[in-house]
Formats: structure tokens, sequence, C-alpha cells
């Protein structure tokens, strides 16, 4: 019984080293993270300001000044006389291609 | 032993020296010493508050932000002067001799360069990898329909610090919505300045702007600039201006008026055409006022739609004659027939059988005089005249809409509640404030009071159903389709007299009569082609009311 207290006692400093080293290790990791943290924010950021510029081009794309443009180069024209084909009361009405061919 | 007491003299002396000195630095200057240690191991930066967006009701974004760099220079970091202007100055278009000055003064330690500059010419600078040229985001407002309801919209400038502000219409009402709060983060860093992940950290997120959902139906918002931008043409119009609104919600569909301004260029327009003509301007509404008088009538059973007067000739009020508006009359008419013929003859008879003062009430319950409340910043409205300040004449004219100023807004709305069974309801742009967690509060719309009964509203449809189809503008009416609507053309005043040959030409209206999806007001200020309302701004009603139809699938009756 004395023997193996003894045996602890004597064991007890070596421990508190050991754990000291760890502690400072992964103390010096996580300090040392900052900098990949850093980086992961300007990742982050770069993919946020690509997101906003995509979302800005969807807009854009999606916008009725461009589908007007878009419209009218496809040949799409105003009709000359307002014309309605409802496929049933709930739908939309379909455009008519009026152009001469 | 004087020696002794001169050495510890000495000695006391110079440690009280000490003591004040230490007094000094630990007390008195602690504080300047904590920050200036504070900024040598923590970084500190803002997170800035993304502004929010402005959307139609179909989720379409009217405004938004971008990507955009303030350009800055730090020109001790810059090897040689010239070659970095040469480089710079014609990306950025800068004048280099000016620049080449406010790099070389030797005081400069930071020189900015160019707000909001856009990703593309950003990116084209950092491929240049210019060592003293830094970059900041500084985001930038984006119209992807360009400069549509610009009016509606405002635009964002600079407030007296620099930062973003909104100003007019919705970006100025809506400022602290849209602005959100910036964050802040504040971290201990190493001596290369990258932040210590263990050490002390304080972060504040920013509150990012909340988005506006808007009633705006952006299709009918072209439909009505393409439509009113070719009306003006062929007109000759100085200004017009087109309102759409929603009768039983208040909710506006549209609005638009021109002469306008682009927001994204705001600063090289007139600053002049920044207010909303359509909420902050007023007009005399001339013929279109007759509606509501008429409505009060009916309302007050003063009169009936079949009761009949006598148009024989002008009739005379006080030391005045009034006379129809081209001179024609045609002896014993109904009411209805008053509103076909627009006669202000008759309009007087019927403000006699009204009476003075209900005819002050009634205009006073149909929201003339008061704001209506409308989320827009630059709402603006005439005073009505006191009570006492009214004479005979002045119920005479008021009964056909002269003498009496009124803005299009307060007219479309007034219309609206003879569309919306007599509920007068308040006119709203934002239907719904989203947030970015996605929390949505709804704008509920807003009944204000009842003007008139439902019974009434449904008469004084039918009389100026009847108007339409048998009144000057016939002509322009779409076929098939019941539109109750009236035409109007009334003078402008000018220092104390009406200008002979300059008009305000409108058409106030709604449809479909037996359901209606929207209430429409046309205002064509002094129109060249034709000073009459028949003739011009109804014909335009008529063309967007067509494309309106046809754009919600709705078919003639």
């Amino acid at each position: 019984m004395k023997r193996s207290i003894r045996a602890i006692i004597r064991l007890l400093p070596v421990i508190a080293i050991f754990l000291l080293g760890v502690e400072i290790i992964v103390a010096n990791e996580l300090a040392g993270l900052g900098k990949t943290l850093g980086n992961i924010d300007s990742e982050i950021a770069k993919e946020s300001a690509v997101n906003e510029m995509l979302a800005t081009r969807v807009a854009s794309s999606s916008s009725l000044l461009t589908i007007r443009e878009k419209a009218q180069a496809l040949g799409f024209r105003e009709p000359t006389a307002k014309q309605l084909l409802t496929l049933n009361p709930s739908e939309l009405p379909v455009a008519i291609d009026n152009s001469v061919r | 032993m004087v020696r002794a007491w001169a050495v510890f003299g000495c000695l006391l002396f110079a440690c009280s020296l000490i003591i004040l000195r230490l007094f000094y630095w630990q007390v008195i200057a602690s504080n300047t010493l904590r920050l200036e240690a504070a900024s040598q191991y923590f970084l500190q930066f803002t997170l800035p508050a993304a502004r929010g967006s402005i959307l139609a009701s179909d989720g379409s974004p009217l405004v938004m932000n971008q990507p955009a760099f303030l350009v800055y220079a730090e020109p001790r970091l810059i090897q040689n002067i010239h070659a970095f202007v040469g480089s710079v100055a014609p990306v950025l278009a800068l004048d280099p001799t000016e620049l080449t000055q406010q790099l070389s003064d030797p005081e400069r330690v930071w020189l900015p360069l160019a707000h909001k500059v856009e990703s593309g010419v950003a990116d084209s600078l950092r491929s240049l990898n210019l060592t003293g040229l830094g970059f900041e985001k500084e985001p930038k407002r984006y119209y992807p329909e360009a400069s549509m309801a610009a009016h509606l919209l405002g635009f964002v400038g600079s407030d007296v610090n620099g930062e973003d502000m909104g100003y007019f219409g919705l970006e100025g009402k809506y400022e602290r919505e849209l602005g959100g709060k910036d964050g802040v983060i504040q971290l201990e860093k190493d001596a290369q300045g990258n932040p210590i992940l263990i050490g002390e950290a304080k972060r504040i997120e920013p509150e990012d702007g909340r988005t506006l959902v808007l009633w705006l139906d952006r299709v009918i918002q072209e439909i009505v600039e393409r439509r009113l931008r070719e009306g003006m043409t062929r007109y000759g119009a100085a200004e017009g201006s087109v309102i759409v609104m929603d009768p039983k919600t208040g909710g506006i569909l549209a609005m638009a008026t021109f002469p306008s301004y682009d927001p994204r260029v705001y600063a090289s327009f007139d600053k002049a055409l920044y207010k909303n003509p359509a909420v902050a301007s007023s007009y005399e509404p001339g013929s279109t006022f007759k509606s509501f008088v008429m409505a009060a009538a009916l309302e007050e059973r003063s009169v009936t739609p079949m009761e009949t007067m006598d148009e024989s000739g002008p009739v005379q009020v006080g030391e005045y004659a009034v006379r129809t508006w081209n001179n024609e009359y045609h002896g014993p008419i109904t009411m209805t027939q008053v509103l076909e013929y627009s006669s202000n003859v008759g309009m007087v008879y019927v403000s006699r059988e009204l009476g003075e003062e209900k005819l002050i009430s009634f205009i006073k319950n149909y929201g003339f005089g008061k704001l209506t409340n409308i989320d827009l910043e630059d709402e603006a409205t005439p005073e009505l005249r006191e009570e006492r300040e009214w004479h005979e004449i002045d119920y005479a004219t008021a009964s056909f809409g002269q003498g009496i100023a009124v803005t299009p807004l307060q007219m479309v709305r007034a219309a609206a509640a003879l569309a919306n069974a007599g509920k007068l309801m308040e006119p709203h742009v934002v239907k719904e404030i989203r947030d970015r967690k996605g929390n949505v509060v709804p704008i509920a719309p807003r009944m204000v009071r009842d003007v008139i009964s439902p019974s009434s509203a449904r008469v004084i449809t039918e009389m100026l159903v009847s108007a339409v189809d048998n009144g000057e503008a016939k002509w322009a009416k779409p076929k098939g389709y019941r539109i109750a609507g009236k035409t109007g053309t009334a003078q402008i005043p000018v220092a104390g007299h009406y200008e002979e040959n300059k008009t305000i030409a409108s058409f106030v209206g709604w449809g479909p009569a037996d359901d209606p999806k929207f209430v429409m007001l046309v205002t064509l200020r002094e129109p060249t082609s034709s000073p009459w309302g028949s003739e011009t701004a109804a014909p335009l009603f008529f063309t967007i009311t067509k494309d309106i139809f046809s754009y919600w699938g709705i078919p003639p009756q």
C-alpha cells in the first residue's frame, strides 16, 4: 500500500510535465490557426462577392428590359389587334404568332 | 548630521519624482496607453450591413446590391509614383497631374481614389499588382430594370459622414429598415497581424437591411411607362402621370411620372425632378371631380340617377354665369346625362341640391386636403380653404373640379373608394417586409372609413359606365368591356387667372366595372395636340387598360 502510494507520488510530476507539454503544443496550434481562419474568412468574402455578382447577372437576365430586347431579336412583335386565346378560364392567355411567312 | 539629512532630502526628492511620474503614467495617462496597446494587439474592423433589396410583387428585384469597391492609395508604399499614376489614372478617369500632386504630398498617408468602383474595373486594377493600391468593399445599388419606377424607388446618396443614405421615395421613407446596422469584430492579433483564436474576441454580428416587397406589378409598371411616354409624344404634353391602384387593398400597382430621372446617375439630373409629382404636386382636377360630387348627392338622396334638370342655358351664380364646356345645352337631362355631357350647369344644380355644408363634408371624407399616409417620403397636400372663406361661386366651381386643388394620389384614392363599395383605403406601396432570416412582416391593407354606401357606389359606377359608353371619349373605349370613368379638362391657374390655352387633361376610371381589378388616373399637363381630356388622356387610359386586360387575361364581358 505504502509502495503504491509512493509510486503514484513519484509519477505525478512526470504526468504534470507531460500535460504541461500537451497544453503548450495545443495552445500553440490554436494560436497558429488564426492564419487559417483569416484565409477562410477571405475565401468566404470572395465567394460572397461572386454570389452577389451572379445574383445581379440573374436579375439582369430576367429583367423586362432584357426580355423585351431578346423577344424583339427573336421576331416577336406587338399584335396590331389584341387577340386572346384562353385554354381554360384559369390559364393565362397564350401568345399568337402573327408573323407573315 | 547635516550631510546625512541633505542626502536623505535628495533621496526623498528623487523618490517623490519617481512616484509622481509613476502616478502620471499609471493613473492620468492610463486610458491613452491602454488604447494604444489595444491598437497594437487588437484587430478591430466593422462588419458592414448589407442594404436591403426592393422587390416587385412577383419577387423580381427592382433594386439590389452589386459588389463595388472604394479604391485607395497608400502613397508611402508606392515605389514609382509616375508609373503608378500612368497605370491607375486612365482606368479610373482621373487627372494624372492632380493625382501625381496628391500622391507626392509627404503628409499623405492614405488617399481615396474612387468610390463605388464596379467589380470589373476593380479586377482590372487588381491584375496590375500595384503596391500601394488598396480596395475596400463599398457595395453599390443595382437597378435591373434601369430607371423604371424611379420616383417610387428614390435613390441612395451619401450623408454628411459619407455613409450611404436613402433619399426620396422608398429609399428615403424606409431608410432605417433598408439600412440595417453595422456589426463589429475585435480579435487579439499576433505580431504578424493574424488573429489569435484562443485570445480575447468580441463579435457583434451586423444586422443586414430588410427587404421590401411591393404591391407594384413590374409588367403593369412597364406598360404604364411605355404607353405614357408614347402618349406624351403623341399629344405633345409637357408632363404626364399615371397611377394604377388596387381598389380593394389600396396597393399601388404602378406609378409613373415623366419627366423623370435615372437613380443610377441621379446627380446628373435637375434636383427638381427628384420629387414625385404624383404624390407631391397639386392640380385642379376639372370634370373628373364631378364623379365624387354626384356620388355624394346620391348618398344623401339629394338626387337620383333618372331625376331631370333643365339645361337650357348658362346658370347664374352670384355675378358669374356658369356655362357648359362647349356652350351646348340639351334641355331636360337626367343626372346620368349630366355626367355623359359633362355638364357644368348640371353639376351646379347637383351641388345646390346637396348643400354647401354637405359638399365640404364629403370633400373632406374623400380625403382631399389631407395626406393619404402613403409610405413614400415626398407626399404633400394642398390645404382646403377654411369654410368661412368659401363663397357661392366657390361651391359652384368646386362641383366641376375648378377652384379646388388635389394631388393625383388623392384623386385615384377617392376614385378607388367609389370602385370599392364606398370604402376609402389607405394607399400603400410596400406589401411586406422580410429580414434575412426569412421572417415576414406583412403590412395589412387598412380601411380609413366608409365614404358612401355600397348601393350608392353601385349606382355611381353604372352612371360612369354610361358616361364612358355615351360620352365624348366613347370612340376610344375597348369594345366588349364595361369600364367606369370620367374625363376631365381643367384650365391651369396662373397668377390669379386661368391660362387660355393651357389645360390639364385627365381621365379617371376603373375596370372591369362589375368587379374592379384596378383604378387608374391618367393626367397630361399642357397637351398641345388637343386641350381636351376626351382626346388625349382618355384614349391613353384605354390603351393602357387594353394592355392590362390582355396581361391579366380578362376577356371581354
